[in-house]
C-alpha cells in the first residue's frame, strides 16, 4: 500500500478500534482505490493521482472525529450500562451510626504490616506516624485495595441471618432472599515482594472489597449499593456496614477510580489497545497487561472546570466519575519522528478522575491541560484533554446515571 | 456547492432518498447525489461516512461488504432497511409540508 494512502488510514481510523477498526479502513480502502483508479483511467500518473485522490478525500481528521464521536460514545454509553450491574445508590436515610463499621487497610495486609497497624504504628491512612525503615519499606498501599478481614464482615452477615460457607478460599453467601453469591479470600493474582525478595504472604482472612463487589455484582437481584466519600457505607442485600472506623477513616476516593478502571476494563473495550490513565496512582494500563509508566506532575497544568450537577441528585453528597478521553494527536505526530512503527499502538487513552460537589451544588474538577506521559518503552507521549463524559455515580436508583455531553463541559 | 446549514438539517433525507432505489457503496453515494443534482450536492467523505455509520447505528440502513465488480477490495454496500424507508417517507413528507410553507410565506409577500 502507498505510505501516503496508509497515512491517510491510519489517521482517517484513529480512536477506532477492533472490528469496527478493521471495517472502517476496508470501506475507505475500498473508496480510495475507486478515486485512484478513475484518475489513473484518466491518465494521470500514479504518484499524481495518489495527490489527487487524497485532496479529494479532504481532511482524514473529519472522518476520525466523525466516526469517533459516534462509535466511542455509545461505548462508553455501554460503559454506563454495564453500571448498572453495580447499582451506587444514594441512602440518604441510612446514617453511619445505623451501619456496623468495619475497619479496613489499604495497606499490603501481611503479617508485619497488620502488627504494625495493630500497635498503631501504621496508620491506615497515613505513613507519618512510622518510625521503622522496614515498615516504610514494605508496608504500602497496593493499587487502590482496600483489604478488610473477613471475621469482621462475617459477624455482620450472620446477624442478619445470611449463610455462609467456606471452600478454602472460595466463600459462598445464601441471602434470606434465597439469592446466592461467591467471592474468593486471599489474593492469588499478585504478589508482594520484600527487600529481599520475599512474598510478602497476605493474612488468608483477608480480601480485597473489589472480590466482594464482584462477587455480588454477578447476580444482578442481590441490590448492592456503595454510597459516601468519607467511610463509605456499602449495602449488600438487606446488610448495610460501613467501611473505616473514625479511629482508622477510609476515604472513598481510590475506591471510586478503580471502580472507573474496572467498569472499563469490563466493558466492550475489552481486547482493544486502550491505555488507562489514572494520574492518582500514577499507572497507565493496557488492557490485559499492567504498564508502569509515569504521569509527570510537573508538565501537567491542572485546569479547574465547572459542571451543573446532573438534575435530581444529591449534589452535595453525590459521587461523579469523570471519563476524559485524551486528545493524542500531538503525542501521535510526536512519536511518529522517531518511532514511526510505534504510532498504531496507541489510539486510546482515558483519564479517569472522581469529583465532589460542593455544599452549592456545584461541581469542580482538576483536569490535565496537557501532560506528558512516559512508556516503559523509552518514549513519551503528551497528550491533552479532549472530550470529556460525567457520570453520576450516586443517583437515585432508576436515574442512577446521567452522562454529561461533551459539549456541555466548559473548559475556563 | 449546497448551503451547509441546510445541508446539515436534510443530510439523512438525501442519502436515504439515494439509497433507496438500489443498495450503494460510498464512493457511488457521492457521485450520484452530484450527478442527480448537477453537482449542488457534493459530499465529502468526513461528512458522508460518519452519516452513513449513524444511519447504520439507527437502524434506517445497512452496510455489508461486498467483492467490488471492478476488482480491487471489498466495497461496502448500503441498503435501505424496512424502518429507514418508513423514516424516509416521513421525512419526505415533513420536508415537503415545510417546503410549502415557506413557499406559502414567500407566497404571501
Amino acid at each position: 500500500m502507498n505510505r501516503e494512502v496508509e497515512r491517510y488510514l491510519k489517521s482517517a481510523t484513529r480512536g477506532l478500534w477492533g472490528k469496527k477498526k478493521r471495517e472502517v479502513e476496508e470501506e475507505l480502502m475500498a473508496h480510495i482505490s475507486g478515486r485512484l483508479n478513475a484518475h489513473l483511467i484518466a491518465g494521470v500518473n500514479e504518484e499524481t493521482a495518489v495527490q489527487k485522490t487524497l485532496k479529494d478525500l479532504g481532511q482524514p481528521s473529519h472522518v476520525s472525529a466523525g466516526m469517533t464521536r459516534l462509535h466511542t460514545a455509545p461505548t462508553l454509553m455501554g460503559l454506563a450500562t454495564a453500571m448498572s450491574l453495580i447499582i451506587l445508590t444514594v441512602f440518604t436515610l441510612i446514617t453511619g451510626s445505623m451501619a456496623q463499621s468495619l475497619p479496613g487497610t489499604s495497606y499490603w495486609p501481611s503479617e508485619m504490616c497488620l502488627n504494625a497497624i495493630e500497635k498503631g504504628e501504621l496508620t491506615t491512612n497515613a505513613l507519618q506516624d512510622v518510625l521503622d525503615e522496614r515498615l516504610v519499606d514494605n508496608c504500602w498501599s497496593v493499587g487502590n485495595s482496600l483489604w478488610l478481614n473477613f471475621n469482621t464482615l462475617r459477624t455482620v452477615l450472620e446477624k442478619e441471618d445470611v449463610e455462609i460457607d467456606i471452600l478454602g478460599t472460595r466463600v459462598e453467601l445464601l441471602f434470606p432472599s434465597g439469592e446466592e453469591a461467591i467471592f474468593h479470600l486471599g489474593s492469588d493474582n499478585i504478589s508482594v515482594y520484600d527487600d529481599n525478595n520475599q512474598v510478602l504472604s497476605v493474612d488468608p482472612h483477608y480480601f480485597d472489597l473489589w472480590r466482594l463487589v464482584e462477587g455480588i455484582a454477578k447476580n444482578p437481584n442481590i441490590p448492592l449499593s456503595i454510597s459516601g466519600w468519607d467511610n463509605p457505607i456499602v449495602t449488600i442485600g438487606n446488610v448495610s456496614f460501613q467501611i473505616g472506623t473514625s479511629e482508622q477513616p477510609f476515604e472513598g476516593t481510590d475506591f471510586y477510580e478503580s471502580y472507573l478502571n474496572e467498569v472499563l476494563f469490563d466493558t466492550a473495550l475489552t481486547g482493544t489497545t486502550v491505555y488507562i490513565v489514572n494520574p492518582r496512582t500514577e499507572r497507565l494500563f493496557k488492557l490485559g497487561k499492567g504498564y508502569d509508566s509515569h504521569w509527570d506532575e510537573s508538565l501537567v497544568q491542572q485546569v479547574r472546570v465547572p459542571l451543573n450537577p446532573p438534575p435530581n441528585t444529591e449534589a452535595s453528597t453525590g459521587v461523579y466519575g469523570v471519563v476524559v478521553i485524551l486528545d493524542l494527536e500531538n503525542a501521535l505526530v510526536h512519536e511518529k519522528v522517531a518511532h514511526d512503527e510505534s504510532i498504531s499502538e496507541h489510539n486510546n487513552a482515558f483519564y479517569l478522575t472522581t469529583a465532589r460537589a460542593s455544599a452549592n451544588g456545584s461541581i469542580s474538577l482538576e483536569l490535565p491541560a496537557q501532560g506528558e506521559v512516559e512508556f516503559v518503552d523509552g518514549f513519551n507521549v503528551f497528550s491533552a484533554p479532549g472530550e470529556a463524559i460525567l457520570v453520576d455515580l450516586s443517583a437515585d436508583a432508576g436515574s442512577w446515571f446521567n452522562v454529561i455531553l461533551p459539549e456541555q463541559i466548559r473548559l475556563e | 456547492m449546497a448551503d451547509k446549514n441546510l445541508l446539515r438539517g436534510t443530510l439523512d433525507l438525501i442519502l436515504l432518498s439515494i439509497l433507496e432505489d438500489a443498495p450503494k457503496y460510498g464512493l457511488e453515494i457521492i457521485g450520484e447525489a452530484k450527478n442527480r443534482t448537477d453537482g449542488y450536492f457534493d459530499f465529502k467523505e468526513g461528512s458522508l461516512y460518519p452519516a452513513l455509520h449513524r444511519l447504520e447505528k439507527a437502524k434506517h440502513i445497512k452496510g455489508e461488504f461486498a467483492p467490488s465488480d471492478a476488482g480491487g477490495p471489498r466495497r461496502r454496500y448500503y441498503h435501505l432497511t424496512e424502518r429507514g424507508l418508513k423514516h424516509l417517507q416521513k421525512q419526505r413528507e415533513e420536508f415537503e409540508r415545510f417546503s410549502g410553507k415557506v413557499q406559502a410565506l414567500w407566497g404571501a409577500k
